[in-house]
């Protein structure tokens, strides 16, 4: 590529270059469509099983954990497809992308639903999205080993599908800056003489394509290994191996869609403030440190496995303690200092992607704290750790996407992204969701078991709060995504 | 710890709640960029080095106390040895002595379970994965007497809330 193209991509403003082609438009509204509804089918779950929890409904064990596994794989499922969507928008501005690719992911992920809501609710797989080694295999005569093979074969159609929209990615970064080390701009950050200095979006982009394809190909790995010892029982695992490699992919994943859907932050924030946000040297050194820390932190979820090396633990504390810095310091502060007396226009996109901020920030601090060994001794596996992760998924990444729907079907006159009633839903979208995690967090400060299906009564103020909360969430995201599929027809229709 | 972690969570977040409210409140009047930058660049300085430190001292208090190293450490234990089964606890001791450490030798015979220690109160303790083919040793020393509860903390199939053994004693010295 020649530095006069890099040159004007890296000045184009996203909307005004290139853009997704127009298979890629299509593909992208129709994951946001099924990101949406599955979205709001995955909530109202949830608000099935705090209220089973809090006494408010009757549910067999059994279906109350097939709903803890849809659940979980639901969310892990949309939460992928809708950054990926959203990486992919703003990444083909600047790079040449087959939008044929999003066409395979989507045949690819919803087989892959097809086959996970078999497993579940007909074969009656209950063994969550983590399919800890070896309980697919040993339900206790609950589930088949059918259901199980069924359910893993249908999460690794999902993760295919993914892998290969972010190969593609990867290969048109390759293309257009001549290596995934240029693209996250580290001849820059070393000081090379000429060296390119790539746009956010694409730092984003390249580092969410190297530990998400690294984390699918660890999932790959551990889901084929699982469904061999399905058919063949004899052949087993060492349990605190695939231990380890269950959640180097499950952790690395879910996070990675986070760094994906920051994008839409990077690109539509400056926009609407009006103020450039550029990329510096911390901001390049922060991505870096990012994309190795976030490959290397997930032991923190096994500092209860007392047989881990310690040296482990306490790395995975350390580096619990480091990630958290290019979150706190460089794009939280960054989008701060953009917003801060900008003159912004508010409306739902810039809204949701700005609360987005606060919840990947402030979700951090639970999470953070949950990773100091002294303290996870007392709240691993209680609901701490469900509470810290609807932090910032339920307030950072879900802002992120529905910002980003809002933004691409918006008035291309330069009309509002539904500027009416951004005053009041944002907020009370914040103020319901907060309270929901609130609930998830005392209910771990006061040391109740995550994933039980039936709770003590001393327990169920914390359940039924959360319910409460659960259905205001869903209220709210509900009209959220209504307004985005009533606009879409008009925005497909401009496309054409 | 419970209620160290969850004031900490709520000084900081609320912190961070009024610091979001207030950049929306002054979002409308516009400035020039460049003042906000280097006020920006200042509180990074600030902030970086400020959770350098922090994360230097708690890092240093904090990782004293390792419960990995507490299991490794010798003398005159209590031991009791303990495997989980779908769904119930195996243990060859259900009483011990306040005051003297408790070594638990937690394993598994067939999934993933987690060994929760809950006092009388129901508050967690203590605890430690019980995996199939590995023995995880948790060194705990009870401060006061009781009934104690052994509730399982990893998810471990359709009776997993069903997995407590709710008769552990802890007897005064």
């Amino acid at each position: 590529m020649t530095t006069g193209h890099m040159s004007m991509s890296m000045n184009a403003a996203p909307g005004t270059a290139r853009g997704p082609d127009p298979l890629a438009r299509r593909m992208i509204a129709a994951n946001l469509a099924i990101v949406g509804v599955v979205l709001l089918l995955m909530m109202l779950f949830g608000i099935l099983m705090r209220m089973a929890q809090g006494g408010w409904l009757e549910l067999q064990p059994d279906v109350f954990y097939q709903l803890l596994t849809v659940h979980g794989t639901g969310m892990v499922g949309v939460a992928a497809l809708g950054g990926v969507s959203v990486m992919w928008n703003f990444a083909s501005h600047y790079l040449r992308v087959n939008g044929a690719v999003l066409a395979v992911n989507l045949v690819l992920f919803l087989a892959g639903v097809v086959m996970i809501l078999a497993a579940t609710f007909w074969g009656g797989y209950g063994g969550a999205w983590t399919f800890l080694y070896p309980l697919p295999a040993l339900s206790g005569g609950v589930w088949s080993a059918g259901a199980a093979f069924w359910f893993l074969l249908g999460l690794l159609l999902v993760g295919v599908g993914i892998l290969l929209a972010c190969l593609e990615l990867g290969r048109g970064i390759i293309a257009e800056y001549g290596g995934i080390a240029r693209a996250l701009g580290w001849p820059y950050l070393f000081g090379v003489k000429d060296a390119v200095v790539p746009p956010k979006v694409i730092v984003a982009t390249s580092m969410s394509v190297v530990v998400t394809t690294l984390a699918l190909v660890g999932g790959a790995v551990i889901l084929v290994l699982s469904l061999v010892n399905l058919v063949v029982p004899d052949f087993v695992l060492d349990p605190l191996w695939a231990k380890n490699i269950i959640y180097f992919f499950g952790h690395t994943i879910i996070n990675a869609t986070i760094y994906m859907a920051v994008t839409a932050v990077y690109a539509v924030l400056p926009e609407y403030a009006g103020r450039e946000w550029k990329t510096s040297r911390i901001f390049v050194a922060a991505w870096m440190g990012s994309t190795i820390m976030v490959l290397v932190i997930f032991p923190h979820h096994l500092l209860m496995d007392f047989a881990m090396p310690t040296w482990a633990m306490v790395m995975a504390q350390i580096l619990s303690y480091t990630n958290s810095f290019p979150v706190l310091v460089v794009t939280g502060l960054g989008a701060i200092a953009v917003v801060h007396r900008s003159g912004i226009r508010w409306d739902m996109a810039s809204g949701l992607l700005f609360l987005s901020m606060f919840g990947w920030m402030a979700g951090v601090v639970p999470a953070v704290i949950d990773a100091t060994i002294v303290v996870n001794s007392v709240m691993h596996n209680t609901l701490w750790v469900p509470g810290h992760f609807h932090f910032y998924l339920l307030m950072g990444l879900i802002p992120m996407i529905l910002g980003f729907m809002y933004y691409s079907t918006r008035d291309r006159a330069g009309g509002p992204a539904g500027r009416d009633a951004a005053g009041w839903m944002v907020p009370l979208y914040a103020v319901a969701a907060l309270g929901f995690v609130t609930m998830f967090l005392l209910g771990g400060a006061n040391s109740v078991p995550r994933r039980w299906a039936v709770h003590l009564a001393e327990w169920m103020v914390y359940d039924q709060w959360a319910a409460v909360f659960a259905i205001a969430v869903t209220l709210l995201a509900l009209v959220f995504v209504l307004r985005y599929l009533a606009r879409l027809p008009r925005y497909l229709a401009a496309t054409d | 710890m419970q209620e160290l972690a969850w004031y900490v969570t709520l000084v900081v977040v609320i912190a961070m709640i009024a610091i979001f409210t207030r950049v929306v409140l002054l979002s409308r009047t516009a400035q020039d960029y460049g003042p906000v930058q280097s006020t920006a660049s200042r509180v990074r300085s600030w902030l970086f080095w400020g959770l350098v430190v922090l994360g230097i001292v708690v890092a240093g208090l904090s990782l004293r106390g390792l419960p990995h190293l507490a299991a490794r450490a010798g003398g005159e234990v209590q031991v009791v040895n303990a495997t989980g089964y779908q769904w119930y606890w195996d243990m060859d001791e259900y009483a011990v002595t306040a005051g003297e450490p408790v070594e638990f030798r937690v394993t598994s015979a067939d999934v993933n379970h987690g060994f929760g220690i809950y006092d009388p109160d129901l508050r967690l303790v203590a605890q430690v994965q019980a995996m199939p083919g590995y023995v995880n040793v948790l060194r705990h020393t009870f401060d006061r007497p009781g009934t104690y509860q052994i509730l399982c903390l990893e998810y471990c199939g359709v009776a997993h809330h069903d997995m407590v053994e709710t008769d552990f004693e802890v007897e005064a010295p």
